[in-house]
């Protein structure tokens, strides 16, 4: 806890800067509207040019030719133009750091002396409950900056939907927050106390900001020049609400805390905490029986404090295993259980083609360009594969596989069994789980027929090996694919 | 000219019903079906009763055909004789489920009288075809013209037979319609889909009410196999074909059905009772044309007959035998289909325990497939077919009755048990057994994993005393029901 706020201080101390006395007065010159020209990549047609458009966003100062920004804001990037306040020029940028998890990112100007002639925004904590925030950005239907004014509703942890696999903490506040006010500052006597970034649709009146503490952590994860994003504990654990389930657990009455039940392989804790396991302390922090753990007042689930903590720091753990009562240091990673889960960003799609046949790699993306409603349309297996085959077989969380999505007709394809969108187990006999597999389990191949199993119901692909090879080509020329890989 | 013959067929066709006395009159009866389904969230109770009307053919020997349809459930059958009053109560002489027809009669001295059996044509062949029923107490007569005949899986698993497709003028039809030539039955319609109808052709017919003479009753054969097409020359020529790809590709075979242990996977099904299978899977038949090859173990066989296939196996043809086998729902590790029967479950505790099955999962409604739970789904997916003794059945927890004993556990519903008390769950059966031996003063239930809790422990001093206290708080009449 001591070593925790050390922290926090440590952190704020660094973001304050010179220009506290002139903040309130220069809050709109400070903030800037972002026009993002992007360029998405098709994970269908991985090798085409990708959709293009324009959206904008907020974003502001945070020190000298720093702007904070949501990483939704510029995602996907190929230009950036910064607009500041009553300034008609645009000031191209470029994004120097992004954390897609946290929804955070960083832009510096090519003008950096531009960005000089405003003030940095000193950050504050986290605001409590019930007091008054305004939020300042350029929301959609105006050029000019606009501000809203609302109270802290609630706070405690959301899903932070642009990545779409984490939960962080997030302020709730009923100051409007509109597309394009996102990047924008939240502002409480004259200081940051968070960023605007998402709404909920169910609720009315109803805005989130990303608070001090994850952009504390963002920040000072790039002190060292990487973002190594927020360490993942790797557990899943049972609630002890129930007096059995404590009694059968060895606690005495005065213990409360949760029961591992699943620990992921490649996890920080796979080999130090066990099955079973009764957590009931985290890093000084009594865990309750919902799994939850009193921070500065607020109720929050215990796996928030791994937020708190960079990737190469330690928690303590209080468990206690067989009657025996254990305090155990866990030095995090940068275990991720999910990118595959994913929504990806800023990469070029990677595929191979051999022979009209097009692989890619399994992920969030593959599954979108199956349906958007990919969790009930898509063949299952990919579904089992992502979520529940490695809780059953405990498997590594983000086990790499390679499908089959799309076949360009071919006289020497056309006629052979397909099956779009399963998992392909083994091509001639080679188990394959990334792409890299795929090119040598094919060009090695002397047999004369190249066999494609794929791992649930025995369903199988053949090709005519030399027939494919002459036609490999063709293909690609035929069907204007100007390269058949991107590994 | 189009517009004109199908003025005079509807005229043709009306001039029947406008002559008195007409034979189909007397051939055709009303039956009212009262049937009430289990609440499958709630097992010990029935949903709402409804009733449903349909087309009864009067056929041989005081007997009435009719379709299959929640006939297991039925509450009350009643017959009208010209879709007027009296309703007379009648009774089941048997039902086969998975071809979907029943033979019913009338005990009620003198009720046949002045009914009159149809006489049912050997097969479909035909021209002119209609189809007959009762509206508002009128007999009508509508046009039917042969669409296609096409395999279908049956709505009660496991079958395949051949349904014709017929466009009618018929509105509101597919409830058991006689289909006619001339005047013989040539089918019995047992669905609508605009303006086109299905209808069991006459040889089915003609074999269940066969297969009513036989002691016991057979069944009809399915093969239960899962191939895929052969249309490509390289799938071919590595299975060690040349020439031109015939056959198909066997994936798997259903465990226990007919062609498991038999066809094996990878095998090339070449030919099946004699005829060529092409590699898209349909053989020719003699009256229906190209048709999918699973109709084979249906047309013209019972379960306990034995046909002959040819396969490429390893490069090489031979010869094996496979005696056809009755598949039923209830053979499946999650049933698509609960014959007549309730559901099995169990209270523990206010926990709702029930045996998995495509019914549970209907019972979200319209487009239920969409609706389940993400992992019931997979499960449902890639696990239906996969029963074996020890697992016969896997048990899902359907719900939660909250209870201060089982705080902590009231938002659990729909995990799948693995183990109670350290013995591995496959059915009701072996559960109630399981919650005999709590272990060291608690009863310890596990659940396969997903992203919920996946242990549940309880204090087992107290379960019999909770569990009959909150199944009076809930008014649940009974704790177990084991399956029938």
């Amino acid at each position: 806890m001591t070593k925790l706020v050390k922290l926090h201080a440590l952190i704020l101390l660094l973001l304050s800067v010179s220009w506290t006395a002139h903040a309130q007065v220069n809050i709109e010159g400070s903030v800037v509207k972002i026009v993002n020209q992007y360029s998405r990549f098709s994970w269908y047609s991985p090798w085409n040019s990708g959709s293009t458009g324009k959206g904008t966003g907020s974003g502001f100062v945070i020190s000298k030719n720093r702007i904070l920004t949501n990483a939704h804001v510029v995602s996907d990037t190929a230009l950036l133009l910064v607009y500041f306040h009553n300034d008609p020029q645009p000031y191209p940028a470029r994004v120097t750091a992004i954390g897609h998890n946290c929804d955070l990112a960083i832009l510096e100007l090519e003008d950096e002396e531009r960005i000089t002639q405003v003030p940095a925004l000193d950050f504050d904590d986290l605001p409590t409950l019930r007091s008054r925030v305004v939020t300042y950005g350029y929301p959609t239907g105006g050029k000019l900056i606009s501000s809203t004014v609302g109270v802290v509703s609630r706070i405690e942890t959301q899903t932070y939907v642009h990545a779409g696999t984490g939960k962080f903490l997030a302020v709730q506040t009923d100051a409007a927050i509109n597309p394009g006010n996102s990047g924008g500052p939240v502002i409480q006597n004259g200081k940051v106390v968070g960023v605007a970034f998402q709404g909920n649709s169910k609720l009315e009146n109803t805005g989130f900001f990303i608070p001090v503490q994850v952009i504390a952590h963002f920040l000072t994860d790039l002190n060292d020049g990487q973002h190594n994003g927020f360490p993942h504990l790797g557990f899943m654990a049972a609630n002890l609400e129930n007096p059995a389930a404590r009694a059968y657990a060895g606690m005495t009455e005065a213990e409360t805390g949760i029961r591992v039940e699943n620990i992921f392989r490649g996890s920080c804790l796979e080999g130090i905490l066990q099955v079973n396991d009764i957590i009931t302390s985290l890093d000084g922090y009594d865990v309750a029986n919902d799994g939850t753990i009193n921070w500065n007042g607020h109720r929050l689930n215990c796996t928030f404090l791994g937020d708190l903590k960079q990737v190469d720091q330690a928690m303590e753990f209080e468990v206690v295993r067989n009657d025996e009562r254990l305090k155990l240091e866990v030095p995090l990673n940068d275990y991720d259980p999910s990118p595959a889960k994913a929504h990806l960003y800023d990469q070029k799609p990677n595929y191979y083609i051999y022979a009209g046949l097009v692989f890619a790699p399994l992920n969030r993306e593959i599954l979108k360009s199956y349906s958007s409603k990919w969790v009930i349309k898509a063949p299952q297996e990919l579904v089992h594969e992502i979520y529940y085959r490695p809780l059953i077989e405990h498997d590594f969380m983000d086990t790499p596989h390679v499908v089959q999505i799309r076949r360009m007709e071919h006289e020497v394809n056309a006629e052979e069994a397909q099956y779009l969108y399963h998992i392909i187990e083994s091509v001639n006999g080679k188990p394959i789980h990334k792409l890299e597999d795929l090119i040598p389990a094919f060009e090695d191949n002397e047999a004369d027929q190249h066999l494609i199993r794929f791992k649930y119901g025995n369903r199988t692909t053949v090709l005519d090996r030399e027939k494919a090879n002459a036609a490999h080509k063709e293909i690609l020329r035929q069907y204007a694919i100007p390269k058949d890989r991107r590994l | 000219m189009k517009n004109l013959c199908f003025v005079l067929i509807i005229a043709c066709a009306s001039s029947v019903t406008a002559r008195l006395g007409s034979p189909l009159e007397h051939q055709l009866v009303t039956v009212r079906i009262t049937s009430q389904t289990w609440n499958e969230y709630r097992p010990w109770q029935k949903n709402k009763p409804k009733t449903r009307s349909f087309v009864g053919t009067v056929i041989s020997d005081n007997r009435i055909l009719v379709l299959d349809d929640d006939l297991a459930g039925a509450t009350l059958i009643q017959v009208e004789k010209f879709d007027r009053p009296p309703r007379v109560p009648a009774r089941i002489i048997h039902c086969d489920h998975q071809i979907g027809l029943a033979v019913i009669t009338v005990d009620e001295s003198g009720f046949f009288d002045n009914l009159i059996p149809v006489e049912i044509a050997q097969n479909t062949n035909g021209k002119e075809y209609y189809c007959a029923s009762w509206k508002s107490g009128q007999l009508s007569l509508d046009t039917c013209r042969w669409s296609q005949a096409t395999v279908f899986n049956s709505a009660m698993p496991y079958l395949s037979y051949i349904g014709i497709k017929f466009i009618s003028d018929i509105k509101s039809g597919g409830w058991g319609e006689p289909v006619f030539e001339g005047e013989k039955l040539i089918g019995i319609a047992y669905t609508q889909n605009g303006d086109s109808i299905k209808a069991l052709p006459a040889e089915f017919i003609n074999a269940y009410l066969q297969a009513l003479e036989l002691e016991p009753y057979p069944g009809f054969g399915w093969l239960g196999i899962r191939y895929q097409i052969n249309k490509g020359l390289a799938q071919s020529a590595y299975a060690g074909q040349t020439g031109k790809p015939t056959g198909v590709k066997i994936r798997y075979c259903f465990p226990n059905s007919s062609a498991d242990g038999i066809l094996l996977p990878d095998d090339i099904l070449l030919e099946l009772d004699g005829h060529t299978i092409d590699s898209q899977g349909d053989y020719l038949h003699p009256r229906y044309g190209r048709v999918e090859l699973n109709l084979i173990a249906s047309d013209g066989y019972y379960a306990g007959d034995v046909i002959e296939a040819k396969v490429l196996r390893n490069k090489k043809e031979i010869a094996v035998q496979i005696p056809l086998k009755n598949t039923l729902p209830s053979d499946a590790l999650i049933p698509k289909a609960r014959i007549a029967k309730a559901p099995a479950y169990l209270i523990a505790g206010g926990f709702v325990f029930r045996e998995l099955d495509t019914p549970y999962l209907k019972a979200w409604g319209d487009n239920w497939e969409d609706k389940i739970p993400s992992y019931l789904r997979t499960l449902s997916v890639l696990q239906r077919e996969s029963s074996t003794p020890t697992q016969q059945r896997l048990i899902v927890l359907a719900d939660v009755f909250p209870d201060k004993y089982n705080i902590g556990y009231h938002d659990m519903a729909q995990n799948i048990v693995k183990t109670v008390n350290g013995y591995p769950i496959g059915s009701i059966t072996k559960m109630e057994e399981a919650f005999q031996n709590p272990q060291e003063g608690f009863h310890i239930i596990e659940f396969m994993p997903s992203y919920g809790l996946s242990k549940v422990i309880l204090d087992a001093n107290k379960f019999n005393k909770a569990t009959q206290s909150i199944m009076e708080k809930y008014q649940i009449p009974s704790r177990i029901r084991l399956r029938e």
